[in-house]
């Protein structure tokens, strides 16, 4: 007998609900386990651990038989253009200063966005870099770079 | 007489100038917050959190709880006016307040949902203050058991509200505490799950956590549905409802009142719920249930009066129990603890300015909020033509510069990516992250319970059953359970219930 999948939704949590209770389950032992008397720090993650395994397969198998309504597909640039944008923030914002940071993650988030224009995005990046500056820097006094350090 | 005193001693410290400026702060962030679409609440508390970090703390929670209820007045414009939901608490504020709007009555839904809204938080309030005191004296009793019991009766509660298949709702909340014990074991020193890396000994930092999981996957959401066209906004003529309209309304706001009041304090309920829930109460008790979807003005008031009382009355958990009942009260929970207060029953006694102070900001916050939402409505409908492609990349900016400055750490922001990647699955397959944060903030503390009642019991399991009230706790979940399985069984009341609320 073939099996359909009727929910996506069912599937793939699942699957991500057993990855994490599978990682727990496998690193618990390594810490001390205990006794229900004196439990260790392994003994409430591998109880939850083990749950978690056991209700991923119950939604994993779930999805062979209940039906949900597909997901609506989902579009790579916005995902990216975000994901991006905050990966590449941390990357950069201890080394480069808040104005190439501030600049640098607005543009690539604005290129997500469908339909911009030069002009709305230059205008986005000196007014929002330079409200970073003031509130952040100045007003707030957090310890970062304005411009880059370039010989320290 | 003592209510007069400790009101005296709450006006005293909400009046001084520097708390007033920052309740005006809050609201009319706030407002800003719930009418731009793509942005609630929960995503304007992180971002804001670390400007509160140079206030005292009562200044602090009261413009962090002005942004929470500030945010369901602002919503209910953009829902009004643009059949948009500014936020999702006022989702279904779209369904009879554009309708009348169609219909030339935009004015008065307007300010039917604001005198709504007002009626509700003063209710609220009111409850806060009542309440508050009562809880605090229950909670003081309350020893490692009950406290364990109590949270597993707002997990399982915060599970059987939870939007969608409960099952997906139950992993979740385990996911949550299976997170929290990312970090340093407090009994035994212990590093767990870290991983290798040293930024994580001290757990996954809760408003990276919350960043990532509410803030980015929903931009990435809205960016995707984003379509550049122009608003069309219907006028405004007249903004006084009439007389028969506030006939009308009176009863469903003093019902709203309550049922956003009562879910407000329930684990996982607060004000999306409470919104839907209080229409669905009208439309029930309608005598003609078809006018509503056609503009019917009690579907306006209902729930705007319920969200916003939903939104106050969720404080009563975290300040008294020390139990966030929702994420954004969870953040604000987290607030407080970096200014050095706990949250719990100590609170009232030990910090009396501080609560009775956040109680009667409140009044003057819902005051405030009156008189910006009413006669300057103009001004925030003018927020709408703001272009929406500009508004995300700023959101994310300011996210992650609010993620890094929590502790100055860059690794924060990392973490906050790797759940905005995993927010935005769970989004796609429909499981709801409100479950999951409660879970998350919960966990330490119920494991830490757990622990303690089992070492003060010898290892006697039966301790959570012999306790008087931490069995009658267990019970409520017991009950709670056998609701849930037998209405799975019946085959998904919740689609039901769903289907009902979108006709």
């Amino acid at each position: 007998m073939r099996l359909r999948i009727l929910s996506v939704q069912d599937l793939g949590s699942g699957l991500i609900f057993m990855s994490f209770g599978a990682i727990a389950v496998v690193l618990a032992p390594s810490y001390h386990i205990g006794t229900a008397l004196r439990m260790g720090p392994g003994y409430f993650p591998l109880i939850l651990g083990g749950l978690m395994v056991l209700v991923g397969a119950a939604l994993i198998l779930r999805s062979f038989r209940v039906t949900d309504p597909p997901p609506a597909l989902p579009r790579l640039r916005p995902f990216a253009a975000v994901i991006a944008a905050a990966a590449i923030f941390a990357l950069i914002v201890d080394s480069a200063g808040v104005v190439v940071t501030s600049i640098v993650t607005l543009t690539i988030t604005y290129s997500g966005v469908r339909g911009g224009n030069r002009r709305e995005l230059l205008l986005l990046c000196i007014g929002m870099t330079a409200a970073v500056c003031v509130v952040f820097i100045y007003i707030l006094g957090m310890p970062l770079y304005i411009w880059p350090p370039l010989w320290n | 007489m003592e209510l007069i005193h400790h009101l005296m001693l709450g006006f005293s410290v909400a009046t001084h100038p520097v708390n007033i400026a920052y309740c005006l702060l809050g609201v009319t962030l706030g407002t800003f917050i719930g009418v731009l679409p793509g942005i609630g609440p929960l995503s304007g508390v992180a971002m804001l959190l670390p400007v509160t970090y140079v206030l005292p703390p009562t200044a602090a929670i009261i413009m962090l709880a002005g942004i929470f209820y500030g945010a369901q007045y602002g919503g209910s414009i953009t829902s009004i006016l643009v059949n948009i939901p500014g936020d999702a608490s006022a989702a279904v504020t779209c369904i009879d307040g554009h309708a009348m709007a169609v219909r030339g009555r935009a004015g008065a839904a307007l300010s039917m949902s604001k005198i709504a809204s007002f009626a509700g938080g003063c209710f609220a309030t009111l409850m806060i203050m009542l309440l508050g005191p009562v809880l605090t004296d229950v909670a003081l009793q309350f020893g490692p058991a009950e406290y364990f019991s109590l949270m597993v009766v707002g997990l399982v509660t915060a599970v059987t509200l939870a939007h969608g298949s409960q099952l997906r709702g139950l992993a979740m909340v385990i996911l949550g505490l299976m997170l929290g014990f990312v970090g340093t074991d407090v009994q035994t020193g212990t590093l767990r799950f870290t991983f290798g890396f040293e930024k994580l000994s001290d757990g996954v930092n809760l408003v990276a956590l919350a960043i990532g999981l509410f803030g980015f996957s929903h931009i990435i959401l809205n960016m995707e549905a984003l379509v550049s066209r122009k608003i069309e906004m219907p006028k405004i003529i007249g903004i006084l409802p009439t007389l028969a309209d506030l006939k009308a309304c009176v009863k469903p706001i003093l019902r709203g009142m309550g049922v956003g009041s009562l879910l407000g304090v329930l684990p996982g309920g607060g004000a999306v719920l409470s919104s839907f829930t209080a229409y669905t109460v009208e439309k029930r008790l309608a005598a003609d249930p078809s006018r509503f979807g056609h503009g019917a003005i009690e579907g306006v008031a209902a729930p705007e009066a319920a969200n916003n009382a939903a939104s106050q009355t969720s404080f009563i958990p975290l300040l008294t129990l020390g139990i966030p009942p929702n994420p954004v009260i969870a953040l604000i929970g987290g607030a407080l603890t970096i200014q050095g207060v706990i949250p719990g029953p100590e609170i009232i006694s030990e910090q009396p300015h501080l609560f009775w102070g956040i109680v009667a900001s409140m009044w003057i916050g819902n005051l405030m909020l009156l008189v910006l939402n009413l006669p300057l409505v103009g001004l925030w409908i003018r927020l709408l033509r703001v272009p929406r492609g500009i508004l995300f990349p700023a959101i994310i900016l300011f996210s992650c510069i609010g993620v890094y400055s929590v502790d100055n750490s860059a690794f924060d922001v990392g973490v906050a990516v790797f759940f905005g990647i995993l927010g935005y699955a769970f989004l796609k397959f429909d499981c709801e992250p409100g479950p999951l944060l409660l879970g998350f903030v919960l966990g330490p503390m119920m494991e830490q319970n757990l622990r303690r009642a089992m070492l003060l019991s010898h290892g006697d399991p039966t301790v959570f059953l012999t306790q008087p009230i931490s069995l009658a706790l267990l019970l409520v979940a017991g009950g709670l359970v056998a609701v849930m399985v037998s209405s799975v069984l019946r085959n998904g009341h919740q689609q039901k219930l769903e289907s009902e609320m979108s006709n």
